[in-house]
C-alpha cells in the first residue's frame, strides 16, 4: 500500500464523518465542525498528493490548494460561528432546524 | 497586454476597501462611481470580444499551468455585463431603499462594502478560468453573499442565512474535494489544459470521472437546482430587498456559469454518460415543482424567491441538447444565455418591484395589496412587465430564449424537452396572473403615503422594460455565444 493511498483513504473517512455531522447533527457547532472535518480529509488527500512526481521533487501546487483552502475554511467557519453566536443571543436556539417561535423574537 | 479583464476584478475590490475605510458619509457615492466605473469597463469588454475575439489574461505574467489565468470569452463578458446593469440598477435601489428604513438597524451600514466584494467576487467567478480558482471565487460569493443575507440581524435573517451557509460549506467541500481528485488524476487545473488532456484516450480515469462528478454536485447545491433548493427561497425572502435581488438575479448564475463551462468547455461529449440527460430531468423537474410552490405562497418575497426555483430549471435543458453538437448546440446555448439574461433582469426587476409594495402596503401578505394599480400604477406596471418575460410572450427576452430552446429541442429531435418549455410558459402564466389580478383589482387595500425616492419605482421599471424588448438584443448574444470556448469554431448561427 503506498503511502498516498494511506492518506487518500483516511482523508476520505475523515471527509465522510464531517459530511454525516454537516447533515445529520442539529447543533450549529456540529454543523460548524463537521465542514471544516470535511475541509481537513480533502487536505489529507491533496497533501498526500504532493510525493507522486516522477522524478521525486514534491509538487507544491497541492499545498499551496491547501493553504487557500485553509484560508477559505477559517472565513467560513469565523462567519459560521458569528451567525450561531448572535443567532443564540436572539432567540435561544442552538439550531436552526426548529421555528423559532413569536415569544423568541426580539 | 490588455488589462481589461483584471481591471473589472480590480475596480469594485478598490471601492468596497474604500468604502470600508472612509467615513459613512461618503458610503452611497463611492458605491454608485464604483458601479458606473464597472459599467464603463464591462461595455468596453464586450466591445473588445466582439472586435478581436476572446481575452486571455495572464495573472502576474505567470500563465497557464503554473499561474492563474483569466478567460474573458464572450458569455463571460455578456454576464459582467448584466451583472454591471443589474448592480447598477441594484445600487441606485439601495440607495433609496437604506434610510427610509430605519438607519440605525443592525448591520445596515455594511451593505455597501459587502455588496461591492460580492460584485468582486461575481466578476472574478466569470472570468477565471481556472478550477480551483473556481472555488476560491465561489466562497467569496458565498460569504459575502451570506452576510448580507444576515444584514436584518433578527431570528428569521440569521436563520435563514446560517442554513444558506451549510447548505453553501457542503457544496464547498465537496467541490474542493472533487478539485483534489481530478487533480490527482491528470495533474492539471486550467480549464483549457484539462479540456485537451481529458480527451487523450485512456484519459477517462475513474479518479477523475468521480472528481468531476463531485465538482457537477456541488455546482448543483449551489445553483439551487431541484431538490437541492431547499435553502434558496428562505435566503432570497428574508434578505433586504436589494440583497434579494442581487442573490436571485445574479449569484445562482455565477454557480450555473463555472457548471456550463465544467460540462461544455472542460469535459469532452458523454464522458460523464447520464449526468446530462439526469440535469435536464431536475431541471424539468424545477421548472413545475417551483411553479406549483410560487403558485401557493401567500407572501409576496416568498413568490418570487420559488419563481426563481422554476426558472433556473430552464437552464438545465441545454446539457442533452449539447451532446447534439453543431448548430444545435450553439442554438441552445444561445438560448439559455438569453434566457439567463432574460431571468437576470426581469427577476432582479420583480424582487425590487415586490420589496417596494411590501414598504407601500406595510405587509407582505399578496392577498392584502388589492388595488395597487390605482395608488402604486409604476409598481404595478413592474410586476407585470416582469411576468410577460416570466411567461415567454413576445417581445421579450424570455420569449426569444424559449423559442431557440424549443427550435434546438426538435432540430434534436429531442422534442419532449419542448413540451416541458411550454408547460413552463403556462404555469408561469397561471402564477404571474393571480397575482397581477390582485393588484388590479376593484377594491383597494390600506396603503401608506408614497415615497420620497423615486428611484425605488423607476429603478425595478427600467429592468423589467429592459427584458421586455431583449429579445432586440438576441442577434449580440448570438455573436457574443460564437466568440466561445463552449461552441467549437465553424458553427454558424442562425
Amino acid at each position: 500500500m503506498s503511502t498516498y493511498l494511506i492518506y487518500a483513504l483516511g482523508g476520505a473517512l475523515v471527509f465522510a464523518i464531517g459530511t454525516y455531522a454537516l447533515l445529520a447533527r442539529r447543533h450549529v457547532m456540529h454543523k460548524v465542525i463537521g465542514a471544516n472535518l470535511m475541509g481537513s480529509g480533502t487536505f489529507l488527500v491533496l497533501i498526500g498528493m504532493g510525493n507522486r512526481t516522477p522524478d521525486g521533487v514534491t509538487d507544491p501546487v497541492p499545498q499551496a490548494m491547501v493553504l487557500t483552502g485553509i484560508v477559505v475554511t477559517v472565513a467560513l467557519t469565523a462567519l459560521g460561528l458569528a451567525i450561531a453566536k448572535r443567532y443564540y443571543s436572539v432567540t435561544g436556539l442552538d439550531n436552526l432546524d426548529d421555528e423559532p417561535s413569536a415569544g423568541d423574537r426580539p | 497586454m490588455d488589462h481589461l479583464p483584471a481591471l473589472l476584478i480590480i475596480a469594485p475590490l478598490a471601492g468596497a476597501a474604500l468604502v470600508f475605510v472612509t467615513s459613512r458619509s461618503v458610503d452611497r457615492a463611492i458605491t454608485c462611481i464604483t458601479a458606473a466605473v464597472i459599467t464603463g469597463l464591462a461595455v468596453l469588454l464586450v466591445a473588445r470580444v466582439l472586435g478581436g475575439g476572446a481575452l486571455r489574461y495572464e495573472i502576474g505574467g505567470w500563465g497557464a499551468p503554473l499561474g492563474i489565468d483569466l478567460v474573458a470569452d464572450g458569455p463571460a463578458a455578456l454576464f459582467i455585463l448584466l451583472t454591471a446593469i443589474v448592480g447598477s440598477a441594484v445600487t441606485a435601489y439601495a440607495t433609496g431603499y437604506f434610510p427610509v428604513t430605519e438607519p440605525t438597524r443592525y448591520g445596515h451600514g455594511l451593505f455597501w462594502t459587502l455588496w461591492l466584494f460580492m460584485w468582486t467576487s461575481l466578476n472574478a467567478l466569470f472570468l477565471t478560468g481556472d478550477v480551483f480558482n473556481v472555488y476560491v471565487c465561489l466562497e467569496l460569493v458565498g460569504i459575502s453573499a451570506v452576510a448580507l443575507v444576515t444584514l436584518k440581524g433578527d431570528a428569521e435573517a440569521l436563520r435563514a442565512g446560517g442554513r444558506y451557509l451549510f447548505a453553501s460549506m457542503l457544496a464547498a467541500m465537496t467541490y474542493l474535494l472533487g478539485v483534489a481528485l481530478l487533480y490527482s488524476a491528470v495533474g492539471q487545473l486550467d480549464m483549457e489544459v484539462l479540456r485537451d488532456a481529458l480527451q487523450q484516450p485512456g484519459a477517462a480515469a475513474s479518479g477523475a470521472a468521480v472528481g468531476l462528478t463531485l465538482m457537477v454536485a456541488a455546482l448543483v447545491l449551489k445553483t439551487a437546482l431541484v431538490p437541492a433548493h431547499f435553502w434558496l427561497p428562505t435566503a432570497h425572502a428574508s434578505a433586504p430587498t436589494p440583497v434579494s435581488a442581487a442573490l436571485s438575479a445574479l449569484v445562482v448564475k455565477g454557480s450555473y456559469f463555472a457548471l456550463l463551462r465544467l460540462m461544455l468547455g472542460v469535459m469532452p461529449p458523454g464522458f460523464l454518460p447520464g449526468v446530462d440527460v439526469a440535469l435536464a430531468v431536475l431541471g424539468s423537474i424545477a421548472i413545475v415543482w417551483g411553479s406549483v410552490q410560487a403558485l401557493l405562497q401567500s407572501r409576496i418575497k416568498q413568490f418570487v424567491a420559488y419563481s426563481t426555483v422554476a426558472q433556473i430549471g430552464y437552464l438545465f435543458i441545454v446539457f442533452p441538447l449539447a451532446r447534439t453538437g453543431g448548430d444545435v448546440l450553439a442554438l441552445a446555448l444561445g438560448g439559455t444565455l438569453l434566457h439567463a439574461t432574460a431571468h437576470g433582469l426581469a427577476k432582479a426587476g420583480l424582487f425590487l418591484g415586490a420589496g417596494s409594495l411590501m414598504e407601500r402596503f406595510g405587509h407582505a401578505e399578496i392577498a392584502r395589496m388589492r388595488g395597487a394599480a390605482r395608488s402604486a400604477p409604476v409598481l404595478t406596471a413592474v410586476i407585470t412587465l416582469a411576468g410577460v418575460t416570466m411567461m415567454g410572450l413576445p417581445p421579450s427576452g424570455g420569449f426569444g430564449s424559449k423559442w431557440m430552446l424549443i427550435s434546438a429541442s426538435v432540430q434534436a429531435g429531442q422534442w419532449w424537452w419542448a413540451l416541458v418549455l411550454g408547460l413552463g410558459g403556462l404555469l408561469a402564466a397561471a402564477y404571474m396572473f393571480r397575482v397581477v389580478a390582485v393588484l388590479m383589482a376593484d377594491t383597494a387595500d390600506d396603503v401608506g403615503p408614497a415615497r420620497a425616492a423615486v428611484r425605488l419605482e423607476w429603478a425595478p421599471l427600467v429592468l423589467a422594460v429592459a427584458a421586455l424588448f431583449l429579445v432586440l438584443a438576441a442577434p449580440l448574444v448570438n455573436d457574443l455565444v460564437a466568440i466561445s470556448s463552449l461552441v467549437p469554431p465553424g458553427v454558424m448561427l442562425p
